[in-house]
């Protein structure tokens, strides 16, 4: 049972990203903006292989961050694509390296891979003249783990959208107004202090309203928000602490 | 008609589960935006998730007619979309006001896909304005209207102005352009091309060049010519103060004559122009012209009928529409007779002589008592007269003034008589009295005897008579002069709007317009821009009925800004006066016809189908009506009450009602319907037999499957009283949030 994950940094979100094209009207920050049902879409015109380019370092000041893990959600259409994911030193100029490639299916896309830590990375789509991707998200970055997981008695659950309604014999009628969404309640007993100021830093880069993805002790990938007004560390001893984190699946 | 839907979706609402998407198309100016509230890709269009949630989907309609607006809002996601960071920015750069939204019910299955579109529309409408932005950015809202309120201001009315009619008839302008549907009769037509026109306001004489006027303000620059009544003048200076025009006279072969005060003085123009429709017409009939308050009159000659010139139709007359204004003098009395109980007398002078000498006959009539005629007995005096009969004759009195030779008598015949005889021995007067004889009758003395000449100075008569004035003729003869006065109100019999070759109205290449869903579907498309697909098949469905519902079928007649100036209101009054419902249903407009015989129920609603209660309750004993006056048949020449302008009335009334409720009455406007009684008959019948009782009505809470049901669909109610009514569909109201369905119903009465 592996250790439960964070990826809440995608590195497109800080980095100049370009496309081969995109569409006017479902725009490249579509593939970034942490918001799964908006699509961005490759306008008519592209070329057999579809690039999406990211450049970390645009700006002398800006971190390279490391990378190990590619989510794509389900939604996009690169089923039987074959696509790469490569990085570089140079833009690739010369120094061109693959990080992890694969052909597609309609599932959602995992990968991991690294990690490596350069500027240079892109999406190598190996369509067609006639294939114009389209991609929901495109989350690239590197996960967190935790030291331990959660304590027995956490609650994972699932919450209903229903409109529940009886007729005047009493006949229920149900309206179900949306899907059902995962719920996480993650009570982590013992954390030490390096591993609290990394959730700190999690916590100051979504300011807890962005959706992250996580992955469960069980390797299932969930796109969640926090739903904590606020995130506290009691302290239990010199050094560590207790942290209770709750998390709602976000469609 | 219940709504129809796909058999997947059927199945779906058939259960006591649904799950529901709502699907959103927002036609905006060259984008068309695919929301919902969550992301879907379904019949090739990329749903995203805008939207927080809808409001409830629904509208009332009145019984009686009437148009009210929907109840929609929607709730947006203010995030980033295509390359603005809010949607509410997009919307600047593509406004949402006045724009189209169509929104689709989809009920769907866990994983379904589906390979065909199975959605069922259930609103069209236009968008109003952002409002309840909020900043930060994270949502604003929308109300929608229904299509028909969308338009409501849209209709193309139009006014006679100067800018667009230079010459156009001062009191024509400002008035609406005719719009016109059916054959309407004598419809008034606007002065476009009317030039300016005055009258004296003393009388010139034939060498006047200075004249005043009522107006001269409109004038044209001077100089210009003019006409006063057939007299062509040039104008060559206008005080416009006082109205003092200076003109020359007797232009182009024309005379100078005596003008009357009040006569027209017109500007002179190549051609007159009245408006008929500010659109082609199918037809221009009979044309009529009045002055004043005066009776129509048909003319014959001198116009040019144009029913489709320019985009509009248009009537053009070579010159001023004249009437002679003069006094007719001839005057003939019928044959009468006076009599009288006086008697008059008539002193008669003879008129010539006969007999006698002829060498002094005459002496006898020269009025000279010196001189005298001579008679014996071989030679009788006549004395004659040639009176005109004054009257009836009683008595003449003989008159003689001579000498008779000594021991002779002289005889006095009358009338083939002897009437008396004298001996005057000496120079006298004799008189003699005859009663009866005639007028003319003549004198004639005799002498008895040989023994001498008698001698006759004077002969005359006096005649007593009665006056009889008899059969007398009192003739006055000769016209007085005519002024010219200018006809000022033109009037045409018009068929209006036809349909085009390919019947896309009427279902009949080049038809008129007249059948009442024909009408409103001409209404809709062509005047407010909707297009076929807005409109439901009930539409056919209901002209079945309109043509079969009286002999003849039902047919209007009227000019649209003369009904309504707004859309609502013009349906409305459409909807009243052809016992018909118009309501927008599916994102369509529908049409259900007031029937009277029993309906199908649609639906049933019992406790196993309703939420919570049944609410009943009773129509307003205030809304009776049970005596109705219809008034119908335009006088588009006259404005003020009712009976003014309306040429026939239809009363109706419900004797039982009025014993249980008094009178209560209504007087009913039927503006859109022309002189056709039995279409006013047939319409009043079914608005008495909905209003003359007081009926039930029930509202509730039902869910899902009642959402086939549409306005005027009827259902019936299982409860525990009035169990078994049937209730017409007035109110249908979804609310996305609950899945529920508010129903409103009123009760059915038979006839």
């Amino acid at each position: 049972m592996a250790n439960i994950k964070l990826l809440y940094r995608n590195i497109l979100e800080n980095s100049t990203v370009n496309p081969t094209n995109e569409s006017s009207v479902f725009p490249k920050y579509r593939a970034y903006d942490r918001d799964i049902g908006k699509l961005f879409k490759a306008s008519t015109g592209a070329s057999s292989n579809f690039m999406i380019t990211i450049d970390q370092g645009a700006s002398a000041s800006n971190t390279i961050y490391p990378c190990n893990r590619l989510i794509i959600p389900t939604g996009h259409n690169l089923s039987t694509i074959g696509c790469i994911l490569q990085y570089s030193s140079d833009n690739f100029v010369a120094d061109i390296n693959s990080a992890t490639s694969w052909t597609a299916t309609a599932a959602g896309i995992n990968k991991t891979f690294g990690p490596y830590t350069q500027r240079y990375w892109r999406l190598n789509i190996c369509g067609s003249t006639t294939f114009f991707p389209e991609i929901p998200e495109m989350f690239l970055g590197q996960d967190y783990t935790f030291q331990a997981n959660p304590a027995y008695g956490s609650a994972v659950g699932e919450v209903f959208n229903v409109a529940r309604a009886e007729t005047q014999s009493g006949k229920v009628r149900l309206a179900q107004l949306g899907e059902i969404r995962k719920s996480f309640s993650y009570n982590f007993q013992v954390l030490a202090t390096t591993q609290k100021e990394d959730l700190e830093t999690c916590v100051a880069h979504t300011k807890g309203a962005k959706p992250v993805w996580m992955i469960d002790d069980a390797g299932t990938l969930s796109y969640v928000e926090i739903l904590n007004d606020s995130l506290d560390f009691p302290r239990r001893a010199y050094g560590y602490y207790s942290c209770v984190i709750n998390f709602r699946e976000v469609l | 008609m219940v709504r129809t839907l796909d058999a997947n979706q059927t199945r779906k609402i058939d259960r006591n589960y649904i799950q529901p998407i709502y699907l959103v198309h927002l036609s905006l100016s060259g984008l068309t935006l695919y929301f919902s509230d969550r992301t879907l890709y379904y019949n090739a269009h990329n749903y995203e998730d805008y939207l927080f949630d809808l409001s409830e989907i629904g509208n009332d309609i009145r019984n009686l007619g009437g148009y009210d607006n929907c109840q929609l809002t929607l709730r947006f996601k203010n995030d980033k979309i295509h390359d603005k960071a809010t949607l509410i920015e997009l919307f600047d750069d593509y406004p949402p006001e006045k724009k189209y939204i169509e929104i689709y019910k989809l009920c769907i299955d866990t994983d379904e896909t589906f390979v065909a579109d199975v959605s069922t529309k259930v609103f069209k409408g236009m968008m109003g304005q952002p409002y309840d932005i909020y900043d930060p950015a994270s949502e604003f809202k929308i109300d929608c209207s229904s299509m028909l309120f969308g338009k409501n201001n849209s209709l193309p009315l139009d006014v006679i102005d100067l800018a667009d009619y230079a010459s156009a008839d001062p009191d024509d302008v400002g008035k609406y352009r005719n719009i016109v549907y059916g054959s309407v009769d004598k419809l008034v037509c606007p002065w476009t091309v009317a030039g300016w026109l005055s009258t004296l306001t003393a009388d010139i004489t034939a060498a006047a060049t200075s004249i005043v006027v009522t107006d001269s303000n409109g004038c044209p620059a001077t100089p210009f010519h003019a006409y006063i009544d057939s007299e062509k003048v040039a104008v060559t200076n206008n005080v416009t103060a006082t109205g003092t025009l200076t003109v020359t006279r007797a232009h182009d072969a024309t005379t100078a004559v005596i003008h009357n005060k009040g006569a027209s003085i017109y500007e002179e123009l190549t051609t007159f122009e009245v408006e008929v429709a500010q659109h082609p017409v199918k037809a221009i009939n009979d044309i009529y012209i009045k002055r004043g308050s005066s009776e129509w009159l048909r003319v014959i000659a001198g116009w040019t009928k144009n029913i489709s010139i320019g985009g509009r139709s248009t009537i053009v007359f070579s010159d001023k529409i004249k009437f002679d204004e003069k006094a007719n003098l001839a005057l003939t009395s019928e044959p009468h007779t006076h009599t009288t109980s006086s008697y008059s007398m008539k002193t008669c002078i003879p008129t010539g002589a006969t007999g006698g000498y002829a060498a002094d006959r005459a002496n006898a009539i020269d009025g000279n008592d010196e001189t005298f005629a001579t008679y014996d007995d071989s030679h009788d005096l006549s004395i004659n007269f040639t009176e005109t009969s004054l009257g009836t004759l009683n008595k003449q009195y003989i008159y003689i003034r001579g000498y008779v030779w000594g021991g002779s008598n002289t005889e006095v015949w009358v009338n083939g008589a002897s009437r008396g005889n004298f001996a005057l021995a000496a120079y006298g007067e004799q008189r003699f009295v005859y009663t009866g004889g005639a007028w003319s009758d003549s004198i004639v003395l005799k002498s008895d005897t040989d023994v001498g000449v008698s001698n006759a100075y004077e002969v005359w008569k006096v005649i007593e008579y009665t006056p009889d004035i008899g059969s007398q003729s009192v003739t006055m003869a000769g016209n007085s002069v005519a002024n010219t006065v200018i006809g000022d109100i033109v009037a045409a019999d018009v068929d209006g709007y036809e349909d085009d070759v390919g019947g896309t109205y009427t279902g009949t290449g080049s038809a008129l317009i007249e059948r009442p869903d024909h009408v409103r579907k001409h209404i809709l498309i062509a005047l407010l821009g909707f297009v076929a697909a807005d409109i439901g098949a009930s539409f056919a469905t209901v002209g079945a009925t309109y043509a079969a519902q009286i002999v003849g079928g039902y047919k209007f007649a009227f000019n649209l800004p003369e009904v309504a100036t707004e859309a609502m209101d013009l349906f409305a009054k459409i909807d009243l006066q052809s016992r018909s419902n118009m309501f927008e249903s599916g994102g369509t407009f529908n049409l259900a016809f007031g029937s009277v015989a029993a309906p199908t129920s649609q639906m049933t609603f019992d406790k196993d189908n309703v939420r919570g209660s049944f609410l009943f309750g009773k129509t307003e004993v205030a809304d009776i009506r049970n005596k109705l006056r219809g008034h119908y048949y335009r006088d588009y020449s006259k404005s003020g009450s009712l009976g003014d302008r309306y040429m026939k009335v239809l009363e109706l009334s419900n004797a039982a009602s009025i014993t249980k409720y008094g009178n209560m009455i209504e007087d009913l406007e039927f503006s859109c319907v022309g002189d056709l009684a039995l279409m006013v008959d047939d319409v009043m019948d079914w608005i008495l037999i909905e209003s003359k009782e007081l009926k039930k009505t029930v509202s509730f809470e039902a869910f899902w499957d009642a959402m086939i049901l549409e306005f005027c669909d009827y259902f019936t109610v299982t409860s525990n009283f009035w169990s078994g009514e049937k209730f017409k569909a007035i109110r249908l109201v979804e609310r996305p949030g609950s899945q529920l369905i508010e129903v409103q119903g009123l009760q059915f009465v038979a006839s």
